[in-house]
């Protein structure tokens, strides 16, 4: 048994080892396991649902294209982190440079959504409390943002932080608590009025 | 402890299932009130967080993600061409400098042959001619002492002398 690979601990790299060897159902397994959770992370940087499921896809897409030169280094769920990111502060990025404060193929993703309005839908529904953290949490610095999401809302470990974000963990306990300080005094107003 | 110390241990320990207090934290809680209405403000601010908005991914989303997969899929890279960059726009900026430089050159560099016979007139030519003949004809020593000028026409050695116009 001495030849045999050694098999990964993480179930999800195990997974992905599979779909590197050609089963396909293992990577409906990732798909399904983590479209969610992938949706709602750049949900949070993008702040558009439509956008933030397109996104999404293109995530899962580069995951797919990139099976053959997937190496189980990391937990798998840092390196889908780590392109969600990627993919989601591009997005952002793009958004912010645009002359008219979205991108090109924003108006084409509002003309497909419309007819569900998913983001309307939406805001109905959200209270007021949660107009006010999304727009605090929006207003963070990039990498606070990015930590504080991927902590709080991820449940991401700090290594596993430092290696989507491709730095220390102590830089990453940094980020962390420059990010409580900021929400705590951003917050602090709100709290005072009583709405949060 | 001092209270910068205390509120670096109060953001630790706000997170779920982190426990860094000690016995002399809640010792300075009890007596500096600033640091307990951090400590309070700290745990809100943090449970708050639980009110962001989730959402849900529309139903469609495995099979857009698989039709997108399949278009895509459609027009594969041909591997001829993978050498080629992804932003052409360096390769168009290059081929632009290329062009101007070539244009440059083509401007700035006069044709030899036309401007010789251009700005030469007729009569440089043949003075041309004759110095380029008197040089390799004699030295300068037999130039000035041998009566050659002798056989010279006139026009030559006498300035004032005036040929007859030619008939034409």
């Amino acid at each position: 048994m001495t030849g045999a690979p050694k098999a990964p601990c993480d179930p999800d790299t195990a997974l992905m080892v599979a779909f590197q060897q050609g089963e396909e159902a293992a990577f409906e397994q990732i798909l399904d396991k983590y479209h969610k959770a992938i949706v709602n992370f750049i949900y949070k940087i993008v702040n558009n649902r439509a956008e933030a499921e397109e996104l999404a896809q293109d995530v899962f897409l580069r995951i797919y294209r990139a099976r053959h030169s997937y190496e189980p280094r990391a937990r798998f769920s840092a390196w889908l982190y780590r392109i969600a990111t990627n993919v989601g502060l591009k997005a952002a990025g793009r958004k912010r440079r645009s002359p008219f404060g979205f991108g090109l193929n924003e108006l084409t993703r509002k003309e497909e959504g419309r007819s569900r309005e998913p983001d309307a839908e939406q805001r109905l529904v959200e209270s007021e409390m949660g107009k006010v953290i999304r727009q605090i949490i929006r207003g963070l610095p990039k990498n606070e943002k990015i930590a504080i999401i991927l902590r709080r809302y991820e449940g991401l470990s700090y290594k596993e932080i430092a290696d989507v974000m491709n730095c220390t963990e102590p830089a990453v306990k940094t980020y962390i608590h420059r990010g409580k300080l900021r929400l705590r005094d951003r917050i602090r107003p709100y709290l005072k009025e009583g709405k949060v | 402890m001092r209270c910068r110390a205390v509120r670096r241990i109060l953001a630790e320990s706000v997170e779920d299932g982190v426990d860094l207090r000690l016995g002399a934290v809640d010792d300075h809680l009890k007596a500096c009130s600033a640091c307990s209405a951090f400590d309070t403000q700290m745990k809100m601010a943090w449970k708050s967080l639980d009110a962001y908005p989730s959402v849900d991914p529309s139903p469609g989303f495995a099979d857009n993600f698989y039709a997108r997969l399949e278009a895509s899929s459609e027009t594969p890279t041909h591997p001829g061409l993978s050498w080629r960059p992804q932003r052409g726009w360096q390769w168009m900026a290059l081929a632009a400098c290329s062009m101007m430089v070539a244009f440059l050159l083509t401007v700035h560099t006069p044709p030899q042959n036309q401007s010789s016979s251009i700005l030469a007139s007729k009569t440089d030519s043949w003075d041309d001619q004759f110095l380029r003949d008197l040089d390799t004809s004699m030295s300068h020593w037999e130039s000035n002492h041998l009566p050659v000028y002798d056989s010279w026409p006139n026009s030559l050695l006498d300035p004032s002398f005036q040929e007859s116009p030619q008939p034409e």
